[in-house]
């Protein structure tokens, strides 16, 4: 077995770990960042790819779906990147059979999931920190808006965020590339329901630039962000942070480097480095380091940890796995028409904004209203579009006349808090291993009561903000029974909290029980929220990177 | 609009990766043309993104594409002769243009590779308009003039919904071609895909007041 010394292991190089290694090296630390995938050059990059140039044009899901059938599920997993995506067989999980759950995203190239994310990137606010000191379910964070304000700040500033401030306490405002210009159809629901109900309907705050900053350039609105970017338009860790990382001369990246477990030292109680398995060659390599980051994602964090000791390493509080969150997505919503607002015809030549409307909490706010039936709330995202009429009737010449009949419409789809439940959770399966050998995930998680109250609500709200902004033919809808995972919002697995005997992680995501070890994704979530997790995610990495370097220069790391 | 809306009762989105029904097949062609707009994780929903008309062909596609569209004589994966020829007088009778934009072969292609119950319900759908013409006219579809043809599938395209298997085939046919034609270069220009993916600029709304009023 060949073995390398450094400071620090950084096991993934998404969102989360791209942040690590970047903070890091850049101090001058010495990084050794593990991917499980393959390097991520941009040759592979197809956004402009059109899709008669492949052979099903995306629409043959059974046969995609005969390797990826979970992966499948994602909008974003297509035939022009599917090889980005697991091999579902090869790399199971498992569910029990009653409660199934959707793993998707699940992506083995260098940058991870910011390969292939929604983009949309929204700051929680003290309301979302301090649900238990409001409502009194679950537990508070361990920390205040205030103690991640300054990290948000400087994420945000890196990444480059388009959107608008609006003032709003529920959704604290950031530093905005220029915004992305809204249609008329969606001015008029803006306005009116701002004028009629009150609420904030604004343009998503997307990592997607609007001005040139780091040699990346603005937005050219091709559409397809999924699948690459010419431009790096968008935030993708691979062309960022990790970038920067390698730049710094201080970052060792060791692709197709699928981490098995954690190595300790049961008598200093630290870790001391990870083994993993080379996914081409099947090696077995060790790294050794002072400090290990897991930055794998919520649920494969998880798994190491659970691989890495009998009950799971740093588990001595017992609520390892558990807590498992997403949000309900698409859950309940309504479409309206506008017929009347000033629309261009809709056209394939014409630009795609890669991003769409957002509508701040409404429910269940500090200041607001409180819902008697869950508690909580949701925003809605969705948005504006002069489309094709495809579903026009009849055929022949005057079907494709028809076709060309502009609608314009506007959707609204909520995004709902699940809440943090102890019987969400995640636990290794005893019976079933990858292709690896390596024991895979069993995930156990339903949606609750309060799920269930919360979604029928979401689809009145939203035919109520389209009945103020004066829609037609109005179509509120709800899913009560779509499965948990499709949010592809997994957090929670390691919460933070102040007392050891009820979370995993401190307030900087180092974990109580072993000094060296933090867990920077998802994973520390205490709640989640309704917002979309990137961004804090990758706000708290960089505070957690800089509490890590303080306790090194102290020595006791 | 009711009031008070009933979500038990309202539409139900479907993922446009599952096409085991005809109707999240609709759904997804739908969301295959939609426009500007949701751009975030909304498959399913009207407005959905599909990258179909996010893209654009360079001088060397078109040339490739227009090569792939000179081959002839495709030999079918899934039809045979005679289906393929009947899918190919079917498609231009639904979406004409489809003869050229080869949506016949493109099905074939694509339905081979689907599902054993899609697969049927094509296969039924062409069996269904053969036997329609053999019962009025005692000839296969492709043997029957434009006319007769062009009668039936009018009684076809109006028959009621829910009591009409003729509607069902017709509605589930269509929405095979149509995908199909409009995701060809010919259909994708057709509706004003150029080729250009560089934009400058993004249009909004610039209307004072913002339609408040």
């Amino acid at each position: 077995m060949q073995t390398n010394s450094f400071d620090v292991i950084v096991v993934g190089s998404g969102a989360s770990g791209g942040w690590a290694a970047k903070r890091l090296s850049e101090a001058g630390i010495k990084v050794a960042l593990l991917e499980a995938g393959r390097p991520q050059t941009g040759a592979e990059f197809s956004e402009h790819v059109p899709p008669y140039d492949l052979k099903y044009r995306d629409q043959a899901s059974e046969w995609m779906r005969r390797t990826r059938p979970r992966q499948r599920d994602c909008y974003a997993c297509r035939e022009w990147n599917y090889k980005w995506f697991v091999n579902d067989h090869e790399e199971p999980y498992t569910t029990p059979d009653n409660k199934p759950f959707s793993w998707q995203g699940r992506t083995r190239m260098v940058g991870g999931r910011t390969n292939i994310w929604g983009r949309q990137s929204y700051r929680f606010s003290d309301q979302d920190l301090h649900g238990k000191s409001f409502d009194g379910f679950g537990e508070d964070w361990p920390i205040s808006y205030k103690d991640i304000e300054p990290y948000y700040d400087l994420v945000e500033e890196y990444v480059g965020i388009s959107g608008q401030a609006e003032g709003v306490p529920e959704l604290p405002d950031g530093r905005f590339h220029p915004a992305m210009a809204m249609s008329c159809a969606e001015m008029q629901l803006r306005t009116r329901v701002k004028s009629k109900l009150g609420w904030t309907v604004t343009i998503g705050r997307a990592a997607n630039i609007t001005k040139a900053i780091n040699g990346r350039a603005p937005c050219h609105y091709c559409g397809p962000c999924e699948q690459g970017c010419a431009t790096r338009s968008y935030f993708n860790a691979a062309f960022t942070t990790v970038a920067d990382a390698l730049q710094s001369g201080n970052t060792t990246l060791i692709t197709d480097a699928m981490v098995y477990r954690i190595l300790t030292d049961p008598s200093t109680r630290r870790a001391t480095g990870v083994i993993y398995i080379d996914r081409n060659t099947r090696d077995v390599r060790e790294v050794r380091a002072r400090a290990v980051l897991l930055c794998a994602q919520a649920l494969e964090s998880a798994r190491i940890l659970f691989n890495s000791a009998e009950g799971g390493l740093a588990n001595s509080s017992g609520v390892l796995g558990h807590y498992l969150m997403d949000h309900t997505w698409v859950a309940g919503g309504a479409s309206g028409e506008f017929p009347d607002a000033p629309a261009a015809k809709p056209s394939l030549g014409a630009p795609r904004r890669p991003n769409g409307l957002y509508t701040i909490r409404m429910k269940n706010t500090i200041n607001g209203p409180r819902e008697k039936k869950y508690l909580r709330g949701f925003g809605f995202q969705g948005g504006g579009s002069t489309n094709f009429r495809m579903n026009a009737p009849g055929y022949g010449a005057a079907f494709k006349k028809s076709v060309l009949d502009p609608l314009t419409s506007v959707n609204l789809v909520g995004f709902g808090e699940v809440l943090p439940r102890f019987d969400n959770f995640v636990a290794l399966d005893p019976k079933v291993v990858d292709k690896f050998g390596i024991p895979v995930l069993r995930i156990t998680m339903s949606w609750g009561e309060n799920e269930k109250a919360m979604i029928p609500d979401m689809a009145v709200t939203a035919a109520q903000m389209m009945e103020a902004a004066g829609a037609k033919n109005i179509q509120p809808f709800s899913v009560l029974d779509r499965i948990p995972g499709y949010g592809i919002h997994e957090m929670g697995t390691a919460r933070m909290g102040r007392d050891p005997k009820s979370s995993v992680l401190n307030e900087f995501l180092q974990t109580h029980d072993i000094a060296n070890l933090y867990v920077m994704d998802a994973s520390s979530f205490v709640s989640g929220g309704c917002q979309n997790p990137t961004l804090t995610l990758m706000a708290l990495a960089v505070r957690g990177c800089d509490h890590l370097m303080q306790e090194m220069k102290r020595g006791s790391i | 609009m009711a009031s008070n809306p009933e979500p038990s009762k309202s539409m139900k989105l479907h993922p446009v990766g599952d096409a085991s029904t005809s109707l999240s097949r609709r759904v997804a062609l739908q969301a295959l043309l939609g426009s500007v707009g949701a751009g975030l994780a909304l498959p399913g929903t009207a407005s959905g993104q599909h990258p179909i008309h996010q893209h654009f062909s360079s001088a060397t596609t078109l040339e490739q594409a227009q090569q792939k569209a000179a081959v002839a004589g495709y030999t079918p994966e899934l039809l045979d002769a005679h289906q393929l020829r009947t899918l190919e007088a079917l498609a231009e009778s639904l979406v004409p243009g489809s003869t050229a934009a080869r949506v016949a072969a493109y099905l074939d292609q694509l339905i081979a590779v689907d599902s054993p119950t899609n697969q049927r319900d094509f296969v039924s759908a062409l069996g269904a308009f053969d036997m329609a013409a053999m019962k009025k006219h005692s000839k296969a579809w492709i043997a029957i003039s434009s006319a007769e043809q062009d009668a039936l599938l009018r009684e076809a395209s109006t028959a009621d919904s829910k009591s009409s298997p003729m509607r069902a085939h017709f509605e589930n046919l269509k929405t095979w071609v149509a995908g199909a034609y409009y995701s060809s270069e010919a259909g994708m220009r057709e509706l004003g895909w150029d080729g250009n993916t560089f934009h400058q600029e993004l249009p909004g709304c610039t209307h004072p007041g913002g339609h408040l009023a």
